[in-house]
């Protein structure tokens, strides 16, 4: 069975043209970047290109601000930690982030928070975005580092990233984004947003797994996470990823190439779905509509029926969808992110994020719009038959 | 061939259930239940590793894996009332519990509602046909590792949707069939322990819900007599006589009672202990009012001659020998021959 995929907020499949990109890096070009004779310099080269051309796609003043990394989540862990540990040693320091950040921003925030250093986790408003008076209103005099996600995974609001992080500054402060979501899908400009710090993750964009980009401003503070050789100017040692830094730098390029059709396409599609779906099954709503959002991310509260349910139920049509975030031990928690924006619990739990890319195609969402009413009617109707049969208390 | 759910908690017993099941042409899917937030302890049935042996062995046998989040309704329905009951100074089943609450109801509930025919489980017990056409449940084939003290609340409907493919097997068997199948899990340790006691000490769940349970007071002896003082009742149990912090040169004595209202520990010698009749409550009863039968208190206690008489409400239970470390909140499981034909939740013994 073909699966009908509707979860790239979660992974993307490698797009034929990055991967072409990335092959000659593994067994031809295979030199370390850091070797001195021609077939490493021949890799420095294929590197530092790589380097130059996610600067130039996120708007990097210069390439040297781009740090490679694994990922998006060591992206987040080495900025929060290596911001605040080089700017406030001691700790005392204060740090914001916003309530609905990925696990890879709020747990080491909270580490921090058991470490020395003050926390405060700022909520959304019930629309899904970060006010600017908020954190406005949430700034001390010791706060030093704020981290406000630019794109939410789950419900796919956007927030003004140069307001927020123009406040962070006036009140003294650093300002780190998480990116991951938006990259390739919102206009992103380092520069102009005036942000401190980014991350960044290629396998959201159709680049290779384990591979990804902290964006540093030049002269920010930052005590490395990774010691060893010092590559990427001792910011982040260990030998450089190049076949991930081609794909990766491939990805963006691709990405911003087709924004200008494959944004309102998928908005398109997104928006189909969303009235599709709250057209023909009563109690349905998206958890965010309004404002600024990811035009890929379709955020559904499916009333009185759990997601876990219906994720089982799609699966066995071949569709494959979140109910939330996929999360390392593939149970599925009441959203955090649902929860920060005042979903209740209850409510919370019928959650449906189907997300949209490159390869969904008209067919898809078609198909989705015939098959998931009548598993959700299905559900509907005999959760409660079941539930008194066997005296079971749930909802 | 039947649409069937299998609850793995990726030990061998849910595992070979999952296997036989598909031997014998079923469509199987394996759920696990995440049952408890300090899912990253070693063991237990509902921790990370539970999860990813549970995926890695229907990954194995090419059927479907989910793991479901039950962790609300876990606490709400077994782990909150447990804490509760300890503060009472009774001295509860958290598996009979759950079986009750959340396995064989919300879970089962949710299964058929997938379209599935029925739920199994790993546990070693039998479903068999009673005169009256209706369905019993029976001990497992093999005596040493019958859970069917765990499962006797089970009622028509659920028995009608329940399987427990294990049950009409040996551990041995059991074992072989792991092997023959596979399965990675044939040499794992079994897991004994209450799944959320952090190794194998429940008092910190009792304290962090019920803090009265954890407050020092006094332990006395059956005339009050002020013998010295304990740590709390929900660090006692009835029938115990180590830990009592109270050595002398008398005859060695036991935790009698614990009375919540005093928080106090009432202590005394063995005999104190022997009772011979025991009265229980919220009674699930297939017999009539008056059977001869054996019954146990506990898991895997021999079950013993006595006479149960069930007036509709209260279930009295009259042993032939008396029986030791009886303590309220414990079920009373009926047994006639091999089949389970009722019990209750004992509230107090004489």
């Amino acid at each position: 069975m073909d699966t009908r995929y509707f979860d790239y907020a979660a992974t993307t499949p490698v797009d034929a043209r990055v991967l072409e990109a990335m092959m000659p890096f593994f067994s031809e070009r295979y030199g370390n970047a850091n070797s001195l004779y021609g077939l490493g310099r021949d890799a420095f080269r294929a590197l530092e290109d790589a380097r130059e051309r996610v600067a130039a796609g996120i708007g990097a003043a210069d390439p040297s601000e781009i740090i490679f990394t694994s990922g998006g989540t060591e992206s987040d862990n080495a900025a929060l930690l290596g911001i605040l540990t080089r700017v406030s040693p001691n700790g005392g320091a204060h740090l914001i982030v916003s309530g609905y950040e990925h696990h890879a921003v709020l747990h080491p925030a909270e580490w921090l928070a058991k470490h020395g250093y003050e926390l405060t986790v700022l909520a959304p408003r019930t629309d899904g975005h970060i006010h600017p008076d908020d954190l406005r209103a949430a700034m001390r005099p010791t706060t030093k580092l704020v981290s406000i996600m630019h794109g939410n995974n789950e419900i796919g609001t956007v927030n003004d990233i140069k307001v927020l992080a123009e406040i962070a500054h006036e009140g003294g402060a650093l300002f780190h984004t998480d990116a991951a979501q938006t990259l390739g899908k919102v206009e992103f400009d380092a520069v102009d947003l005036g942000i401190d710090a980014a991350s960044f993750s290629s396998h959201k964009i159709y680049g290779p797994k384990g591979f990804g980009a902290l964006y540093l401003k030049k002269r920010t503070p930052f005590e490395t996470q990774a010691r060893g050789g010092g590559q990427e100017s001792k910011r982040r040692s260990g030998t450089q990823n190049t076949p991930g830094a081609a794909g990766f730098a491939r990805a963006l390029e691709i990405m911003i190439e087709e924004m200008p059709v494959e944004i309102p396409r998928l908005a398109g599609l997104r928006d189909q779905l969303i009235d599709g779906i709250t057209s023909s099954l009563e109690n349905t709503e998206p958890s965010a509509s309004t404002g600024a959002r990811l035009p890929n991310i379709a955020p559904l509260l499916i009333k009185g029926v759990e997601g876990e349910a219906m994720l089982l139920q799609l699966d066995n049509k071949g569709i494959a969808v979140s109910t939330g975030s996929a999360c390392s031990s593939g149970s599925l928690e009441p959203s955090h992110v649902l929860l920060s924006i005042g979903c209740p619990p209850e409510i919370a739990h019928g959650s449906l994020r189907l997300s949209l890319g490159r390869f969904t195609t008209d067919e898809d969402v078609d198909y989705f719009l015939e098959v998931f009413p009548p598993i959700v009617e299905r559900l509907r109707a005999m959760s409660p038959v079941y539930a008194r049969m066997f005296g079971s208390s749930a909802s | 061939m039947a649409r069937v759910f299998v609850a793995m908690s990726g030990g061998v017993d849910s595992s070979v259930t999952a296997a036989l099941l598909l031997e014998q042409g079923h469509d199987v899917t394996g759920i696990t239940m995440q049952l408890w937030p300090s899912s990253d302890a070693e063991g237990g049935c509902c921790s990370v590793a539970a999860v990813r042996d549970a995926r890695r062995v229907c990954d194995l046998l090419g059927i479907p894996h989910y793991a479901w989040n039950y962790r609300e309704t876990f606490e709400r329905e077994v782990v909150a009332p447990f804490a509760a009951e300890y503060a009472m100074g009774r001295t509860p089943n958290p598996c009979i519990r759950c079986n009750d609450r959340v396995k064989f109801s919300d879970l089962l509930a949710k299964v058929m509602a997938q379209g599935a025919e029925s739920l199994a489980t790993g546990h070693y017990a039998r479903i068999v046909a009673a005169d009256d056409s209706a369905l019993r449940l029976a001990r497992g084939i093999d005596p040493g590792k019958d859970q069917s003290y765990f499962l006797y609340r089970l009622t028509q409907n659920q028995l009608r949707h329940v399987l427990f493919p294990v049950g009409e097997l040996h551990k041995s068997e059991v074992r072989a069939f792991a092997e023959r199948f596979g399965l990675p899990v044939a040499r794992k340790a079994e897991s004994q322990e209450t799944c959320f006691a952090v190794e194998g000490d429940y008092v910190p769940v009792v304290s962090e819900r019920e803090p009265s349970a954890t407050r020092p007071g006094e332990i006395v002896a059956l005339d009050g007599a002020v013998l010295g003082t304990h740590d709390g009742i929900a660090n006692h149990t009835v029938g115990q006589r180590k830990g009592l912090g109270i050595g002398g040169t008398g005859d060695p004595l036991f935790v009698l009672r614990l009375d919540a209202a005093l928080n106090q520990v009432v202590v005394g010698p063995r005999e104190a202990l022997a009772v011979n009749r025991i009265e229980a409550s919220d009674v699930v009863w297939y017999g009539s009012s008056i059977e001869e039968v054996t019954a146990a208190v506990r898991y895997r206690m021999p079950a013993s001659v006595a006479r149960a008489t069930y007036d509709g409400e209260r279930l009295v239970v009259e042993f032939q020998r008396p029986l030791y470390g009886v303590a309220a909140g414990q079920s009373v499981v009926c047994y006639q021959d091999e089949v389970v034909i009722g019990g209750g939740v004992i509230e107090c013994a004489s």
